[in-house]
């Protein structure tokens, strides 16, 4: 497999994905003998062109059975080609990264099509994108949640003690580019929300959002987080927004949860799936229902502490070895069954 | 107590660190039996892990590249399970591999990036300051091969000196291939310096030393045996054009040791070490030593090797021309050089390593 998400700064959700499935093979390695990973990833300062010229070349004398592809970009190889499709957020909600980005996962779709053996997706979200487009595809495309461990953001004994909404205060919301993210919602369902809180955008937010901000709610930008800081903020929290358009998967979420952040979040794409009912859920692109669900988690103890309480289990739901094996058996039926 | 090491310097790498790692493995394996040593050596190819490891130890070699392997801890997938578990993991070179629940020790080899930063590349100087920071903020124990190193770990760095100890380097036993060749400049004696090349290691000025002396009578060549390293330009240039001086690059350990064995002493001028085995492992051959006061695998007994001010290219001149040519000062040096290492066999190395563990553990 090519790992080189992992190796990209900062880390976002592909390399997650890719960081659980390696700690999940990682994981069952004893117990699932047969199956060995080799991964590959570019060198510090490696250009990609380089990389996967190098990977082609040192590839072909390793032997291997398949190759996983954990993003739309693969070396040229005779083996059976299993990738994964995150997300095709401009199927459902046109270009909200840009037409240039749609142009581009529309491209490297048809390539995965045409390629792979298998293509696995984090949800049925996605499977359903995949097949809005290339409905020919539908007995190759299946479905392998992500996994997610607590421990990525929670010390691995939690006091109890410090969990659930007592004591803590403000939002967070993710940055990212274009409308995807739904900044612009969660900006206008702050006018006229009460508590006024502060509130902090992980990542960068897209042009426009923060003019639209009341004056009097305190934004703080965390430009570019590292994981300190993101956990920092997430220990202090008393309420995680994603008012996301589209997700493939959506790992915030279950970050949050994991540190006992209730979640408000919007019913888009695969956030559904992967929140179950833990996470207070509104129409996409809706600013008054998203603050009346906002003003519901702060002020009212009891809904958040249930919240927090459906959390802490739903964010256990997902365990790195069950994606890993998952894939371990895609990976075999496209060995089994060959090219595409 | 199950041992985790990092094996990734001996598998991939030459130099002291490599050797540091090979020879601490070999030694602990026999001393300790009870212990289980499992050791993470990456590599693509299967195998290549296993050589140098000794039969008892456990290898666990991950097909994953070192920076990805890195970051698992963070997804749950530290060392010690990436070994199969282990209570103690020992990182062996500056690469912060974390575990997930056993105690972490790290060797420090040197802070010298960070004392001679002309000697070092910007980009070096920050990677290596980067990890040495992490590595003392996260170490339940370091361990360094000299005083000199703790105190430079110490005061520059912030480590808690109760939590690092010194732990001197091993003298490992010599074994030049019976069929390796013979003295290396055609018969005529020479004097021998080892290292990669890199600034630290002097090599511009004992050149320009070893032509001076040559003017004033020295009868003997200069064999730089060592692999390309770091702003090495000028010294590969001055290698190939000087007289009388040979490049031998990239020897491995018998040829090292052939060289070593036919030398008529080692030329170890640098600038600074965080111990300075090829000092040692030249007096274990029992051959004599021009080195500085900057080497501190001495520190007990400067008196065992001919100590010059390594920035005087004049009086370096005079150390090469007194080694060649004084075989009395050679005999007394070796005798001395004799007594320093038969003390220091890698047992005690491995001794002391354990007891770092012990502390750790507890």
């Amino acid at each position: 497999m090519d790992a080189s998400p992992l190796t990209v700064e900062p880390r976002r959700g592909v390399a997650r994905a890719l960081g659980f499935l390696l700690a999940g093979l990682a994981s069952l390695a004893d117990a699932d003998d047969g199956v060995e990973v080799v991964a590959f990833a570019p060198r510090l300062g490696e250009r990609p062109r380089a990389f996967r010229r190098r990977m082609r070349d040192e590839v072909r004398p390793v032997g291997f059975d398949a190759w996983y592809a954990p993003w739309s970009a693969f070396p040229d190889v005779a083996v059976p080609l299993v990738v994964c499709v995150h997300e095709l957020p401009f199927v459902r909600c046109g270009p909200v990264e840009g037409r240039v980005r749609a142009w581009a996962h529309r491209r490297w779709l048809a390539r995965d099509v045409a390629r792979a053996a298998a293509i696995v997706v984090p949800s049925r979200a996605t499977r359903d994108d995949v097949l809005a487009l290339h409905p020919e595809a539908a007995p190759r495309v299946i479905v392998v949640p992500h996994g997610f461990a607590p421990s990525f953001v929670a010390p691995p004994a939690p006091s109890l003690g410090t969990r659930g909404p007592a004591g803590r205060a403000g939002g967070i919301v993710l940055g990212g580019r274009g409308r995807r993210k739904g900044l612009d919602v969660w900006a206008r369902a702050l006018v006229g929300l009460t508590p006024v809180v502060s509130w902090t955008i992980v990542g960068r937010p897209p042009p426009g959002v923060l003019a639209a901000v009341p004056r009097d709610v305190p934004v703080e930008v965390l430009d570019d987080p590292d994981d300190a800081a993101v956990a920092a903020r997430l220990a202090a929290a008393a309420v995680l927004v994603y008012p996301s358009r589209s997700e493939g998967f959506g790992f915030p979420p279950l970050e949050a949860m994991a540190c006992g952040v209730p979640v408000v979040a919007s019913a888009a794409g695969a956030i559904p799936e992967v929140v179950g009912d833990a996470a207070r859920l509104v129409p996409p692109g809706a600013p008054d229902a998203l603050r009346a669900a906002i003003r519901a988690v702060l002020t009212d103890a009891v809904a958040a502490a249930g919240l927090v309480a459906r959390g802490d289990v739903r964010a256990r739901a997902f365990p790195p070895e069950a994606a890993a094996r998952s894939l371990l058996e895609v990976v075999r039926g496209a060995v089994e069954r060959g090219g595409p | 107590m199950r041992v985790g090491i990092d094996w990734r310097p001996a598998v991939s790498g030459r130099g002291g660190i490599a050797a540091y790692v090979r020879a601490l493995v070999n030694a602990y394996a026999p001393r300790f039996p009870d212990d289980a040593l499992a050791l993470y050596g990456h590599r693509l190819r299967p195998g290549a892990a296993h050589r140098h490891a000794p039969a008892a130890a456990r290898v666990c070699a991950a097909r994953l590249p070192s920076r990805v392997a890195e970051v698992l801890a963070r997804f749950g997938v530290g060392a010690d399970l990436l070994v199969g578990g282990c209570d103690v993991f020992h990182l062996t070179d500056y690469a912060l591999l974390r575990p997930t629940r056993a105690r972490l020790v790290a060797t420090v080899h040197d802070v010298l990036f960070d004392e001679l930063p002309r000697c070092y590349t910007p980009g070096m100087r920050r990677g290596l300051a980067a990890v040495t920071r992490r590595l003392v903020a996260r170490a339940d124990r370091l361990l360094v091969p000299s005083l000199r190193t703790k105190i430079a770990l110490v005061e520059r760095f912030g480590a808690a000196p109760d939590r690092t100890d010194v732990v001197p380097l091993g003298v490992r036993p010599l074994d030049p291939s019976p069929r390796a060749p013979g003295p290396a400049a055609g018969g005529r004696p020479y004097l021998l310096a080892v290292g990669t090349l890199e600034p630290r290691k002097n090599l511009a000025r004992l050149l320009a030393a070893h032509r001076v002396a040559l003017a004033r009578g020295l009868d003997a060549d200069l064999v730089v045996a060592g692999a390309r390293g770091w702003l090495d330009d000028d010294v590969v240039a001055a290698l190939t054009t000087a007289p009388r001086v040979r490049w031998e690059d990239r020897p491995d350990d018998r040829r090292l040791a052939a060289l070593l064995r036919d030398a008529t002493g080692l030329a170890y001028p640098s600038l600074g070490e965080g111990f300075g085995l090829p000092v040692v492992e030249a007096l274990a051959a029992g051959i004599p030593v021009l080195t500085t006061a900057a080497v501190p695998c001495l520190e007990q007994t400067p008196g065992a090797a001919l100590l010059v001010d390594p920035y005087d290219v004049e009086a370096l001149a005079d150390g090469l021309l007194r080694l060649a040519g004084d075989a009395t000062l050679r005999a007394r040096l070796v005798a001395a050089g004799a007594a320093v290492v038969a003390d220091r066999p890698w047992t005690r190395t491995a001794e002391d390593t354990r007891t770092a563990y012990l502390r750790a553990v507890a």
